[in-house]
């Protein structure tokens, strides 16, 4: 009886882990192959160093989608991160209970909210004060969807950071304390470093939001592909926003497959991501595994005696 | 109880066992088969005794949705049988899809080229003109004061960017902002059409391009000295100022006479002749009775015939 639970149990859990690592490589094969099919109309030279993306004249240049892309994300990590860690530190030890428990709700419905809800209060709210603090145009562009994005990447920063906090033990408050370190001393000194693998799964995750969001960032950045970004208050493109204005109209094969291929590379920064910051994470505190270590029944008295001395 | 994964037998077995079931089950759900001709022989329709049945896939412009979604309602009322999905997904993608064979019926708002015909290798695409779209130009009201007329020399050279300020033709002294909706899109294709006798590249470089009505409607009505061009649908919005053209007014008597020059009739494409079910389909968004009904007047399109 107990060997066929275990049978089948270990082939549920077997299956749904196959079933993850194969759609992720179908993802990629797909996306790759369709994508890359792009070098038979036109150079890989051509592709990532032409600064416009036109299809007028069917020029797919990917570094105005690019550079819009990193200079998004790269500011809204920039406000957004701190923020969210100020937040998070400011909820977990010095916020008063009740404070504590009205901002978690705030938070949560921030979390709550659908992209298009961000990109209409972008568009209706953000948009126009960015039109009048710079004196005219349109108001949109990567100032206006940075400023969508901060907001967007608070609440998944805030609560993953708040929990990597929380599951500190008081131990380590009460040592700290004890030592006569200050309050301040205390947060910078033993807390941040000690939830470091959760403060940067925070950061990963939310700029995971940033670098995906597609509709938010469409209806205020002004779509333009023709062209590398020029200010922070002109019209740009991020990689998403143009796959998804484009993707419907375009009939040329050409064009198909040159969005599959900012798809791909999509695909690609995303990983590479979640490995630089996860290596970062890893290099700094060389005594905290990121990755859980498996214990096996005859290795676990060295690991909990390994354990007494963290 | 710790004891974690180890290799049997088994589980290599189980593996192979549960997989290919799961890929069964996602090769049965697919909705589209991948060859055209699998596709038709899905939706044929089986005629009994006269009555209709069937499922047709329809997609295409965002203009035509409305009415093509209002044609679905009352056909499916009428035949029980018959199940129609229709989607948008934009002109473009209307006429990609159904030379793919991965629709019935494509909508688009300018009709099939011969280039593309070539390219997505489609040579018997048919169209049939559904209903006649109009567009205008539309403005925010601060900007233009006192112009409420435009000809069509001045509105080339706004959206080539020739004149940059209201004040030029006759507003007040408030920069144009550009707003267009996005390249390959049916109503830029119309406004290109009529504009610059179809050449797209004649819009002014780096203007904003939107994906659809409503955010080109919002953007324009929230920003001053803001121009842009939206279907006749959306005109009677009052926060939106919109401009007759050299002298006409776009209403509905004008555009049925043929005195409103922006615009033209939207298509349903098929590949080669419709299949019965589709046939049928359009054949009743065609008729008299639907294109004469009091919902085809109120989504604002004007009969074909």
């Amino acid at each position: 009886m107990r060997l066929r639970q275990g049978v089948l149990a270990q082939s549920i859990f077997f299956t749904a882990a196959a079933i993850v690592a194969i759609s992720t490589a179908a993802l990629l094969l797909f996306t790759g192959s369709r994508g890359l099919a792009v070098f038979s109309f036109m150079g890989p030279g051509e592709f990532f160093l032409g600064t416009s993306w036109n299809q007028n004249d069917q020029t797919f240049g990917v570094l105005p989608l690019l550079l819009g892309s990193l200079l998004t994300v790269g500011l809204t990590l920039l406000i957004s991160g701190p923020l969210a860690l100020g937040v998070a530190i400011f909820m977990v030890e010095i916020a008063p209970d009740p404070v504590r428990r009205v901002m978690r709700t705030v938070v949560e419905l921030f979390a709550a909210l659908p992209s298009v809800i961000y990109g209409l209060l972008g568009l209706t709210l953000v948009v126009p004060w960015v039109r009048v603090i710079t004196g005219g145009g349109l108001g949109k562009g990567i100032l206006a969807a940075v400023i969508v994005l901060v907001f967007m990447t608070q609440p998944t920063m805030v609560s993953i950071a708040e929990d990597a906090l929380r599951a500190l033990p008081e131990s380590l408050r009460e040592g700290a304390l004890a030592v006569g370190a200050t309050r301040w001393q205390m947060i910078w000194r033993v807390l941040l470093p000690a939830a470091r693998p959760g403060l940067i799964t925070a950061v990963v995750l939310g700029t995971g939001r940033a670098v995906g969001e597609t509709i938010a960032v469409q209806m205020v950045i002004g779509n333009i592909t023709s062209r590398l970004p020029e200010s922070l208050v002109r019209g740009a493109t991020t990689m998403p926003a143009a796959i998804v204005t484009q993707l419907p109209e375009a009939t040329s094969p050409e064009h198909r497959a040159a969005l599959i291929m900012v798809a791909f590379l999509l695909l690609l920064i995303t990983f590479g991501l979640i490995a630089a910051v996860r290596a970062a994470g890893a290099i700094g505190s060389p005594r905290r595994p990121t990755r859980r270590r498996r214990l096996t029944p005859t290795a676990r008295p060295a690991a909990a005696k390994g354990a007494i001395d963290v | 109880m710790i004891q974690r994964w180890v290799y049997r037998p088994w589980t290599a077995f189980a593996l192979m066992l549960l997989i290919p079931a799961l890929v069964a089950c996602g090769g049965a759900a697919s909705p589209h088969a991948p060859t055209a001709a699998a596709s038709l022989t899905t939706t044929a329709p089986t005629s009994t005794g006269g009555e209709l049945s069937g499922q047709l896939t329809i997609a295409g412009s965002s203009a035509l949705l409305p009415l093509i979604q209002e044609a679905a309602n009352q056909f499916q009322t009428k035949n029980p049988k018959v199940q129609i999905t229709v989607t948008a997904g934009g002109s473009g993608a209307g006429r990609t899809q159904v030379c793919e064979g991965k629709i019935d019926i494509g909508n688009s708002d300018v009709p099939i080229s011969d280039a593309e015909k070539t390219k997505l290798n489609c040579p018997d695409a048919q169209g049939v003109a559904v209903a006649i779209q109009a567009f205008d130009v539309v403005a925010n009201k601060q900007g233009p004061g006192t112009v409420t007329n435009l000809t069509k020399v001045q509105m080339m050279d706004i959206f080539s960017g020739k004149i940059t300020s209201w004040k030029d033709v006759g507003g007040d002294d408030t920069p144009i902002v550009l707003v267009n909706r996005a390249k390959g899109s049916g109503t830029r294709a119309n406004m290109a059409k009529f504009l610059f006798d179809g050449d797209d590249a004649l819009f002014a470089a780096g203007a904003s391009e939107e994906d659809n009505n409503e955010t080109v409607k919002q953007t324009v009505a929230q920003t001053p000295g803001a121009i842009s061009y939206l279907g006749f649908a959306y005109l009677s919005d009052p926060s939106l100022l919109a401009f007759s053209l050299d002298g006409v007014a776009p209403n509905k008597s004008d555009i049925k006479a043929g005195k409103w020059l922006i615009g033209g009739p939207g298509y349903a494409i098929t590949k080669g002749a419709p299949a019965p079910l589709a046939k049928a389909f359009l054949d009743f968004v065609t008729s008299a009775e639907f294109q004469g009904g009091a919902t085809f007047d109120k989504l604002g399109f004007v009969a074909v015939k």
